[in-house]
C-alpha cells in the first residue's frame, strides 16, 4: 500500500509538472510573450520589467525553472490591470462565491441522482426508469448554458418570480443552484442507477432478502451503501463537470466567483490571472484524484496489484 | 446458459431487437435529424435565405413569422442588427457539424493508435499511456480550452485544437481495453508465430477488428464536441463574432430576453435536436453492432 500510494503521488507530481510544462511552451508559442503580458497602458519600462521578470533574455531551461520555481513558492503572479494584485489573493477572495453556488448544486443533485437513480434500478424496465432515463438523455442533450438562459426567460422576465442574475439572499440562490444541479444530474443519475443494477444482481443482496429483511432495510442500508462506491470512484469526474458547471453558471448569472474571474481576464486580455486559475484547478484535480486512487486502492485491494 | 454468460450476452437480453431497421423510430428520426443538419452544413450558402451576416437596420428584433408583427421574410425572426436568425441557424450547422468532423478524425486516430499500442505491447508502455490516458479524461476540457483561448486568441482552430487535446482519452482508454482482449486471441497468436511484425499485426490484424466500437465511439462523440463547442463559443473563447455559431448565438440573446427571446431559443433547440440524434444514433449502433459496450 506504501509503495502503491508512493508511486501514485509520483506520477501526480509528473502530471502536474507536465501540465506546468504545457502552459509555459503555450506561452511561448504564442508569439511574443510580452504580448500575453502588457496592456495598452504599458510602458516601455514595464515591457522591460515583464521581460526581466520572465527570463525572456535566458535560455528556455533557464525561463522554465524561473516559472515553476515561483509557482512552488505559491506565487501565481500579479494580474495586470487595476492595482496589479496577486493572482492567488484574488482567487482566494472569489472562491466562497463560487463554493456557495457549487456546493449546493452538488448536493442537490447528488439527492436527486440518489432518489432517481435507485428507483430506477429498482423498477427497472417500467415507467418509471424510463422517465428516469428520459431525464438523463435530456439532461445530456441539452447545453446547461441554454437552459439557465430559459430558465431566466420563464422565472424571471416572464413570471418574475426569481432574480435573473447576482449575488443576494436566498431567491437569488434558486435559479443558479437548481439549473446547475440540473447540469450536473445526468451523469450522475447514470453512476447511481449502473451501479444500483450491479448491486441489486449480487449474491449477498439475494441473501439478505432469503434472511427475510424488508426490501426497504436491503435496498436503502445494503445495496445503496455497496453502490455507493461507483460514483465515489467517480469523483474526479464529477469534479471536472463541477469545473465546467461553474463556469457556465457564474458566466449566465452574472455570479461574482472564481469562473467569473476568468471569463473576465479572458475578455479584459490579464493573462496571468487565467493562468494561474488553470494551474489551480489543475492541482485541485490530481490532488482530487490522488485521493480518489488511494481511497479505492484501500477498498479494492485488487486495484494496487492490477494498476502498478 | 454457460457460454452466454461467458459472452457476456446474458446482461444484454433485455435489449429489444427490432425487426426491422426501416420501422425503428430510435433510428429513424435521429437519422432524418442528423441528415437535415447535414445538408444545412453542406448547403448552406445556397439554402439560407440571407448570408449569415447581411446587417439590415430597418428589420431589427423582427419576432418570427407565427407572432403578432412578424413577417415571412424572416421565418425564425432577426437579431439586434437585423440578421436573419434562420440563415445564421443554418450556417451555423456548418461550424457545428465541421467542428465535430475535425475533432473526431483527429482525436479519432491519435486515440486509435496509442490504445493498439498500450494494448498490444502493455508492459510499462501500457502502463505509461493509460496514466496519462486517466489523468486525460480527469481534465475539464474547458480550462484548456480558456487556457488556449487566452494565449492563441478564440477561432475556428483554437476551438478544434483544444476539444482535440483531451478528446483523445476515451478512444484510448476503449480501443485499448480492446486490443488487450485481441492480443490473446489465436489468429494474432498465430499471426506472431509465423513471425509477423509487431506493427504489421496491430495495423493489418488488430485495427480491422475494433473498427465497430470505434464507429459507436465516433457516433457518441459527435453530440459530446457540438455541446463543447457550444459551450466554448458561448463564453466567447470558441468561434468568435460575426460567424454563425450556435453558441455564440445563444449568446447574443442573452441580454435581450425581455425583448427578444427568439434569439437565444432557436439556436439551443438546434443543439439540443442534433446532440439527441448523435447520441440516439451511437445507442442504436452500439445495439447493432456490439452490444457488449453498454457502459460506454
Amino acid at each position: 500500500m506504501t509503495r502503491f500510494i508512493i508511486v501514485r503521488l509520483l506520477q501526480s507530481f509528473v502530471a502536474l509538472i507536465g501540465i506546468s510544462v504545457l502552459i509555459f511552451l503555450l506561452v511561448r508559442a504564442s508569439g511574443d510573450p510580452t504580448m500575453l503580458y502588457r496592456t495598452s497602458m504599458s510602458t516601455e519600462e514595464d515591457i522591460a520589467r515583464i521581460r526581466a521578470n520572465l527570463g525572456l533574455d535566458k535560455p528556455l531551461p533557464e525561463q522554465y525553472w524561473i516559472f515553476i520555481t515561483d509557482l512552488a513558492q505559491g506565487d501565481l503572479g500579479e494580474s495586470l490591470l487595476g492595482q496589479r494584485r496577486p493572482v492567488t489573493e484574488m482567487i482566494w477572495e472569489r472562491l466562497d462565491n463560487s463554493l456557495l453556488l457549487a456546493v449546493p448544486a452538488f448536493l442537490l443533485s447528488m439527492i436527486v441522482a440518489l432518489l432517481l437513480g435507485v428507483l430506477g434500478a429498482v423498477k427497472r424496465d417500467t415507467w418509471m426508469d424510463n422517465g428516469v432515463k428520459f431525464v438523463a438523455i435530456l439532461g445530456q442533450a441539452l447545453p446547461g448554458f441554454w437552459l439557465a438562459i430559459m430558465c431566466i426567460l420563464l422565472f424571471s422576465v416572464y413570471w418574475q418570480i426569481f432574480p435573473p442574475s447576482h449575488m443576494g439572499d436566498f431567491s437569488h440562490y434558486v435559479l443558479p443552484v437548481s439549473t446547475m444541479a440540473f447540469f450536473l444530474l445526468p451523469g450522475m443519475l447514470r453512476l447511481v442507477r449502473s451501479s444500483m443494477l450491479d448491486v441489486l444482481d449480487s449474491e449477498y443482496i439475494k441473501m439478505a432478502r432469503i434472511k427475510g429483511l424488508p426490501e426497504r432495510i436491503v435496498i436503502w442500508k445494503h445495496a445503496l451503501r455497496n453502490a455507493l462506491i461507483a460514483p465515489l470512484t467517480a469523483a474526479g469526474m464529477i469534479l471536472a463537470m463541477l469545473v465546467t458547471g461553474t463556469v457556465v453558471t457564474e458566466q449566465v448569472f452574472a455570479w461574482p466567483g472564481v469562473g467569473m474571474l476568468m471569463l473576465d481576464a479572458l475578455f479584459s486580455r490579464d493573462f496571468p490571472v487565467v493562468q494561474g486559475i488553470v494551474l489551480m484547478v489543475a492541482a485541485m484535480v490530481l490532488l482530487v484524484n490522488l485521493l480518489v486512487d488511494i481511497l479505492y486502492a484501500y477498498i479494492e485491494p485488487q486495484i494496487r496489484y492490477q494498476q502498478m | 446458459m454457460a457460454t452466454t454468460k461467458l459472452m457476456g450476452l446474458d446482461k444484454v437480453s433485455g435489449v429489444k431487437r427490432p425487426k426491422s431497421i426501416f420501422l425503428n423510430l430510435t433510428f429513424i428520426i435521429p437519422a432524418v435529424v442528423l441528415l437535415v443538419a447535414m445538408i444545412m452544413a453542406i448547403f448552406a450558402p445556397l439554402l439560407a435565405p440571407y448570408p449569415y451576416d447581411q446587417i439590415a437596420l430597418t428589420d431589427r428584433l423582427m419576432p418570427p413569422a407565427f407572432m403578432e408583427g412578424g413577417s415571412t421574410a424572416h421565418i425564425l425572426g432577426t437579431d439586434l442588427v437585423g440578421r436573419d436568425i434562420l440563415s445564421r441557424l443554418i450556417y451555423g450547422a456548418q461550424i457545428s457539424l465541421s467542428v465535430a468532423l475535425m475533432v473526431i478524425v483527429i482525436t479519432a486516430g491519435v486515440g486509435t493508435a496509442l490504445g493498439i499500442v498500450a494494448g498490444y505491447l502493455g508492459g510499462r508502455t501500457d502502463g505509461f499511456l493509460m496514466r496519462v490516458t486517466d489523468i486525460s479524461l480527469a481534465f475539464p476540457a474547458i480550462l484548456i480550452a480558456l487556457l488556449f483561448a487566452a494565449t492563441i486568441g478564440p477561432g475556428y482552430w483554437t476551438v478544434v485544437i483544444a476539444i482535440s487535446m483531451l478528446g483523445w482519452a476515451p478512444y484510448a482508454r476503449l480501443i485499448r481495453g480492446e486490443a488487450l482482449k485481441l492480443r490473446e486471441t489465436d489468429f494474432v497468436a498465430q499471426a506472431r508465430i509465423i513471425g509477423t511484425s509487431p506493427v504489421r499485426i496491430m495495423v493489418r490484424h488488430i485495427f480491422p477488428n475494433i473498427i465497430n466500437p470505434l464507429i459507436i465511439m465516433s457516433t457518441l462523440a459527435v453530440g459530446m464536441v457540438i455541446l463543447t463547442e457550444a459551450v466554448l463559443s458561448y463564453l466567447g473563447a470558441g468561434i468568435p463574432p460575426p460567424a454563425a455559431s450556435w453558441g455564440n448565438m445563444v449568446n447574443d440573446g442573452r441580454s435581450l430576453l425581455d425583448v427578444a427571446w427568439w434569439i437565444s431559443t432557436f439556436p439551443g433547440v438546434a443543439i439540443g435536436l442534433v446532440v439527441m440524434a448523435g447520441n440516439f444514433m451511437g445507442d442504436w449502433l452500439r445495439d447493432k453492432l456490439d452490444p457488449r459496450l453498454r457502459q460506454i
